[in-house]
């Protein structure tokens, strides 16, 4: 199943693509879109969206600070 | 940038940006000849409210995570220039790396537009109410106003609408809606207000899955791209190295000055981020696929603009890619006792049950004649083949000749004609030989030769019989034919195809396709009357049926790679330049600095000029601050 989440708070694609590889390792597959804000997580077909979206704040908050993952609309 | 800014943080940054030029001026023209000490008290008033966030942030990400990162290198970067007594210079570092903080990123997300961010949806009393698209649902009426992008697929209740479908489809020319028709979403009201039934919710809507299609190409990464992010994950490492073991050479070597060595480890301290590197390879690309989207093609990842870029050969389907794919009935042979009339109807029972698009002609001819057809049972589609199926328990088949051979009792000879047959057979005897026809389309002249010009190698594939594909392909210069393929050869023989040239794209629609689809270099479909399987199993969808954007798509995405090429080594150049004369001692800090923000400004502007390669309208918006205030 893929989640589509919007992040806010990475300032350096570096860092984007650093994320980008710890949120891989935690969930079976992401994609960070650095230009466009986006991030598309790959999890299990019965996992639960909005937990998978706090285990990835989880993630994101270990890494720096100040990024927010939220849900796309 | 700047405007996002608080007034307190713009006040930090100026008056740092005011003490560093003073610096600068005391220490070349000694103004107030004031000592070192309270140079260094100056420097730290402004230092330290520009700082302390990123400071707090650098030790917190030190000790929580044991990790070097960015912020660390620039405090460790600024400490040594304190160390050295170059104020100005610590100043300038932290400085200039604030104002690069999301600098990019602003300047991109202002230039890609994303959906509506809340719709008008009309309530029960005639009134307006502000929605998030996720939140309406199917069935509610929705209001768009001139110059609003309409935010989910709806069917139209006002009378006419003029749309423009360019963000979908790369079609210029505004289209007329009329009542009741299907308006997807992601295209721009540029009439007076309409209202839509919603017929597809948020999630299923078009611009939806554009959008999504487009997020999910970033997993599709270009060879460059990968290269640079292997190249940047030891980059900053080595470089940090680099200037601890420049720092220390004064422990070995007489004579050397401990701040001369400590300058030049700095420079490299300054350079060590790599975000030039990793921003302005996959943002050129990306621009790139903006560019190309814009003419109405999508690519599913950037690895796409560059296999396009690269492309040696392209082979083509026939049928509803280079041709209309609307076949007309151009004569019906019956033969053996049978009529005409009952030939058509066997041939449309059986058609009934497929999709190619034969089966439409039949059909519409069918129709035309009044023709009644028979009930039909156990249909089954023999793919590539043709279909069978039986009417009053006797077996009829509908199909191409090596079918009929197979299913005929008797031996039959090949219709000799440029068209395309169905042989008839009732009761394995052939009784009719319908004949179709089929144009090639009105830019398929056009595209082949721009494709020749840009020294591409074109071939026809395709299941036709080879009269017609010879005709097809003699009309349109097509050099290369293979004619008479099942599908299992066409996978074969566009293998060969690919072998023999180096990169190779294919473009089709039907479902025959999707396997070549799939092992091309670059599957290119032809979306808007293609089928949905060709569709996903495609790397490049033209969403109209316009055969000329191919040869744009290819002139875009050389122009994207020769771009990306640039940044690559301009970035790469750079840097090591600087790395180079720094460690001889030629470059300061102020070079540093230029390697690490000026790079990084310089290859992110030179990257956004792809997004320039396609020009597009802009309509003025009535309402664009009301909707913008009420999104959030």
């Amino acid at each position: 199943m893929k989640i589509r989440c919007d992040i806010e708070g990475v300032d350096c694609p570096h860092c984007a693509a650093k994320l980008e590889d710890l949120l891989a390792k935690a969930f079976g597959g992401a994609n960070l879109n650095f230009a466009m804000g986006s991030l598309v997580l790959e999890t299990a077909e019965d996992c639960d969206e909005d937990e998978a979206v706090e285990k990835a704040n989880r993630v994101a908050a270990g890494f720096e600070d100040g990024i927010t993952i939220t849900l796309r609309d | 940038m700047f405007k996002e800014m608080s007034f307190q943080e713009k006040l930090t940054l100026l008056f740092a940006v005011a003490m560093m030029i003073f610096l600068l001026a005391e220490e070349h023209g000694q103004i107030l000849k004031i000592g070192n000490f309270a140079l260094g008290m100056l420097c730290l008033c402004a230092y330290v409210p520009l700082s302390y966030k990123i400071i707090a942030e650098a030790f917190k990400g030190l000790i929580r995570t044991k990790r070097l990162n960015e912020q660390v290198l620039m405090v460790i970067a600024t400490f040594g220039a304190f160390g050295i007594r170059d104020y100005a210079e610590a100043l300038a570092v932290m400085a200039f790396e604030k104002y690069a903080q999301g600098k990019s990123r602003g300047e991109i997300t202002s230039l890609i537009k994303l959906k509506p961010q809340s719709v008008r949806v009309i309530t029960a009393d005639e009134s307006e109410e502000m929605v998030k698209p996720r939140k309406v649902k199917v069935g509610q009426r929705i209001r768009i106003l001139k110059g609003e992008a309409v935010a989910l697929d709806g069917v139209l209740l006002t009378e006419h609408a003029d749309i423009d479908t360019s963000a979908l489809t790369g079609e210029s020319e505004p289209r007329v809606y009329q009542k009741g028709e299907e308006i997807p979403s992601g295209c721009i009201n540029t009439g007076r207000v309409i209202e839509l039934r919603v017929s597809r919710d948020h999630r299923n809507s078009s611009i939806t899955r554009l959008l999504n299609l487009i997020e999910d190409a970033a997993a599709n990464k270009s060879r460059p791209e990968a290269l640079i992010r292997r190249f940047a994950t030891w980059y900053t490492p080595l470089v940090v190295a680099g200037a601890v073991l420049l720092a220390l050479i004064p422990l070995f070597l007489a004579g050397a000055s401990w701040s001369d060595w400590l300058s030049r480890a700095l420079v490299f301290l300054v350079v060590s981020c790599p975000c030039a590197l990793v921003l302005s390879v996959p943002l050129s690309f990306f621009g790139g696929m903006g560019a190309v989207s814009k003419i109405g093609v999508m690519v599913k990842g950037t690895v796409f603009i560059e296999n396009l870029a690269k492309l040696k050969a392209m082979a083509f389907d026939k049928t509803g890619t280079i041709t209309k794919g609307a076949f007309t009935v151009s004569k019906v042979a019956a033969l053996n006792g049978a009529d005409e009339n009952e030939v058509l109807g066997i041939a449309a029972a059986l058609e009934k049950f497929s999709t190619h698009p034969l089966a439409k002609a039949v059909l519409d001819e069918a129709r035309k004649r009044g023709v009644t057809v028979p009930e039909l049972v156990n249909p089954q589609e023999l793919t590539g083949l043709g279909l069978c199926g039986e009417i009053d328990e006797i077996k009829v088949v509908a199909g191409r000749y090596e079918l009929a051979l197979k299913e005929c009792a008797e031996k039959i000879k090949r219709n000799q004609s440029f068209g395309t047959d169905i042989y008839v057979l009732k009761n394995n005897s052939l009784v009719g030989i319908i004949e179709l026809f089929d144009e090639p389309k009105s830019g398929a002249r056009e595209a082949l030769t721009q494709l020749k010009e840009l020294g591409i190698s074109t071939c026809l594939i395709t299941g036709d019989k080879r009269t017609a594909a010879d005709k097809v392909a003699a009309d349109l210069k097509i050099s290369e034919v293979m004619a008479e393929q099942l599908p299992e050869d066409k996978l074969k023989n566009f293998e060969k195809f690919k072998r023999k040239y180096g990169l190779a794209a294919f473009v089709g629609d039907g479902i025959n396709d999707a396997p070549v689809l799939a092992a091309s270099d670059v599957g290119i479909a032809m979306g808007q009357f293609g089928s949905q399987a060709a569709v996903e199993a495609a790397d490049a969808v033209v969403m109209t049926d316009d055969l000329t954007k191919i040869p744009r798509a290819v002139e875009l995405s050389r122009k994207t790679y020769a771009l990306a090429m640039q940044n690559l080594w301009f970035s790469v150049a750079v840097k090591l330049g600087i790395l180079g004369l720094g460690a001889l001692g030629y470059a300061g800090i102020w070079m540093a600095i230029f390697g690490d923000v000026g790079v990084l400004i310089l290859a992110v502007l030179n990257a956004m000029r792809s997004l320039t390669f396609v020009k597009v309208k802009e309509y003025s918006s009535q309402n664009s601050t009301a909707i913008s205030e009420t999104a959030d």
